[in-house]
């Protein structure tokens, strides 16, 4: 499988939007915000597993990255930026989980036993629900947006030889016989 | 394909079914925006003092009509007759959430004796206590550990077969646990009293669920999520017996965890054995549930302005359902058995603030995923204490239930987020926002104060299912 390639259009963030941002045009930071929604959704989907909490997450962060987007230098990257405060939210989520709504979702309805495939998927979400969420987000992140290790040092807020020790860590953890050789910043 | 792209590709697969299509979050986002709009910074302060000065002349006269109303601590909820209380059941054992990396790693459980001396703590997660309040259990790696609630010694490790995301519940008489966890579902049983695990079976589905034990000798237990599985349970072996399909309830089954919080479940096995009562904190919904035919009877919505302000408490007879808005104070009294609302009245804990009408209007999004535990019942079923939600000044409202109203008010300027009363009556514990416990007797005075670890959560409360 051919990993994404980052064109880097969506994260530089447009010098005259982001100041347009800073000055109070909101026309201007939903034009920035706009391509990173999708991103920061899957992000908080891979994180909190959950789509009503993601959605709430990525909104609340939109909502602080407005309030902050005078501290976003210029000629910095919007997404690791905006998807660093995603992160941070999805985190505030789970801090907070003193309780828990049961979903058996979509993922196994009627009366059929589920399918192989099926049931793979439901051990690795396990398997990532069970990680460190410090190594579920970089591995959410490299493996799910596709982010190069650089990027994922950013948003974690982390250097990149710490981003790649979770990386290393959070597969073995997922996968005990993973060739870490193989990972490829 | 090398091994990291089947990897990408089954993460891509797995989180995919999860995500689905991207939905219109824009058009959410963009309200939102207005009110923080930066653009006329000194026009939107001026608004904002003009707000704070009309609503601190209201507040204050509305406070001060209402200080008047309300009778202060003159109020006695001792209990009319002496209620039964096992070794420890009269201790408060309260969760404080950890963090590891900033995220959420277990729970430190301290005991607090009615003198207001912390008695043990324990460092756990996943914890339930008995329903006589002498035990408390927590789930560890392969087993069940099973701690005095007197002092949290721990006085056994009782075996099961590991599973991942554990969800326990005990029967009505505290002598049986069932743990249903996953992957595969497994669903086992535990005998308390002998102390060894005596049955376990796969579930299939649903994957995943809330165990419910029904009967004396757990003869029957289901597994209620998204659909349910009922299993028959012959003394040595869980059988299979029926399986629904379809949604079944609100929530996509029971919700738990909010069970640790003063309040107990929001879940309820009536009398009769065969009615299942559910609250749903997502959308209101209270169900009755035939177990019988395993199909949804009724179901009420209260009126409500935010479904996850509500903290739902049984009587202890199990026939009524109080459910408790913090947010707002309002307060709906459910009859189980006729199936309807029998009362509705507004007890207003947080309203002692002049501002409070004004953290409603600016708190609007639904605090999603929990259940606030505002209110507790005292042990004899005569009163609710009240308190308010956000940790805002108000202290707790003091409700006789037989008529449903406020007959006082204690600590009306302490900001507090739970209540908890021991299993005797004579002794309530109130957790505040800043991690403080207050230690009171039912007429109102404070016996301690005593300072918890930090993000002091909610007590540890006895599980009736």
């Amino acid at each position: 499988m051919k990993r994404i390639q980052d064109d880097g259009m969506e994260r530089a963030a447009d010098p005259d939007l982001v100041r347009d941002a800073k000055r109070g045009d909101e026309a201007a930071f939903t034009a920035l915000l706009r391509p990173l929604l999708e991103p920061a959704y899957r992000l908080a989907t891979g994180m909190l597993q959950d789509r009503h909490l993601a959605e709430d997450a990525v909104q609340e962060a939109a909502v602080k990255a407005w309030r902050k987007i005078n501290q976003l230098r210029e000629g910095s990257e919007m997404r690791p930026w905006f998807l660093g405060i995603v992160a941070n939210e999805c985190r505030t989520t789970q801090r907070g989980r003193w309780w828990g709504v049961l979903k058996t979702g979509a993922e196994q309805r009627g009366g059929e036993a589920p399918d192989d495939a099926a049931v793979r998927g439901i051990d690795l979400r396990n398997a990532l629900k069970r990680l460190h969420p410090a190594q579920r987000l970089v591995v959410v992140l490299y493996f799910y947006l596709d982010l190069p290790l650089e990027e994922i040092a950013t948003i974690a807020g982390a250097s990149y030889g710490a981003v790649r020790g979770r990386l290393y860590r959070g597969l073995r953890e997922l996968r005990a016989d993973f060739p870490i050789t193989e990972v490829q910043a | 394909m090398n091994q990291e792209d089947a990897l990408r590709h089954d993460i891509h697969e797995a989180l995919n079914s999860v995500t689905g299509p991207t939905p219109e979050l824009m058009g959410k986002i963009a309200p939102r925006l207005h009110p923080a709009s930066r653009r006329r910074p000194l026009v939107a302060i001026g608004q904002v003092a003009a707000v704070l000065g009309i609503g601190l002349v209201v507040g204050g006269i509305a406070f001060a009509t209402h200080r008047a109303r309300v009778t202060p601590a003159t109020v006695t909820t001792s209990p009319t007759a002496p209620v039964f209380a096992g070794p420890g059941a009269n201790i408060a054992w309260v969760a404080s959430q950890q963090a590891s990396g900033g995220f959420y790693s277990g729970d430190v459980v301290t005991g607090i004796d009615p003198t207001g001396h912390i008695v043990g703590r324990i460092n756990v997660h996943d914890e339930l206590r008995s329903p006589d309040g002498s035990h408390l259990y927590a789930l560890v790696d392969g087993g069940l550990d099973v701690y005095s609630a007197v002092d949290g010694h721990k006085e056994q490790t009782i075996q099961l077969q590991p599973v991942t995301y554990g969800i326990p519940m005990l029967s009505a008489d505290g002598r049986y646990l069932a743990l249903v966890g996953g992957t595969p579902s497994t669903l086992q049983l535990v005998d308390l009293a002998a102390g060894r695990r005596v049955a376990s079976t796969n579930v299939n589905l649903p994957a995943y669920g809330a165990p419910v034990i029904v009967g004396a000798q757990a003869q029957h237990v289901y597994v209620v999520g998204a659909t349910i599985a009922k299993f028959a349970f012959d003394g040595a072996s869980l059988r299979l017996e029926q399986r629904t399909t379809g949604q079944t309830i609100a929530c996509d089954g029971l919700v738990v965890g909010g069970g640790n919080s003063a309040g107990g479940l929001p879940f309820r096995v009536l009398a009769d054995g065969r009615t299942l009562v559910a609250f749903c904190p997502g959308d209101g919904r209270v169900s009755w549930l035939d177990l019988v035919s395993m199909t949804l009877t009724h179901e009420v919505v209260v009126e409500h302005s935010n479904p996850f302000w509500v903290s739902p408490v049984f009587s202890p007879d199990g026939n009524t359902l109080y459910l408790h808005e913090g947010g707002t104070g309002k307060l709906h009294a459910v009859d189980l058995v006729q199936q309807k609302i029998i009362k509705s009245t507004k007890v207003a804990a947080a309203d002692t603030n002049p501002l409070a009408w004004l953290r409603s209007l600016l708190v609007t999004d639904a605090d999603a995923g929990g259940i606030p535990r505002t209110a507790a019942l005292s042990p004899d079923g005569t009163w609710l204490y009240a308190v308010g939600i956000f940790g805002a000044p108000g202290g707790v409202s003091l409700v006789h239930l037989p008529d449903l109203a406020v007959k006082g008010r204690w600590l009306p300027t302490v900001g507090l987020n739970s209540v908890w009363v021991s299993a005797d009556g004579q002794t309530i514990y109130l957790l505040g926002a800043d991690d403080q416990l207050s230690v009171l007797r039912t007429d109102g005075s404070v016996i301690a104060k005593v300072a918890l670890p930090a993000n002091a959560s909610g007590f540890i409360v006895p599980t009736t299912p």
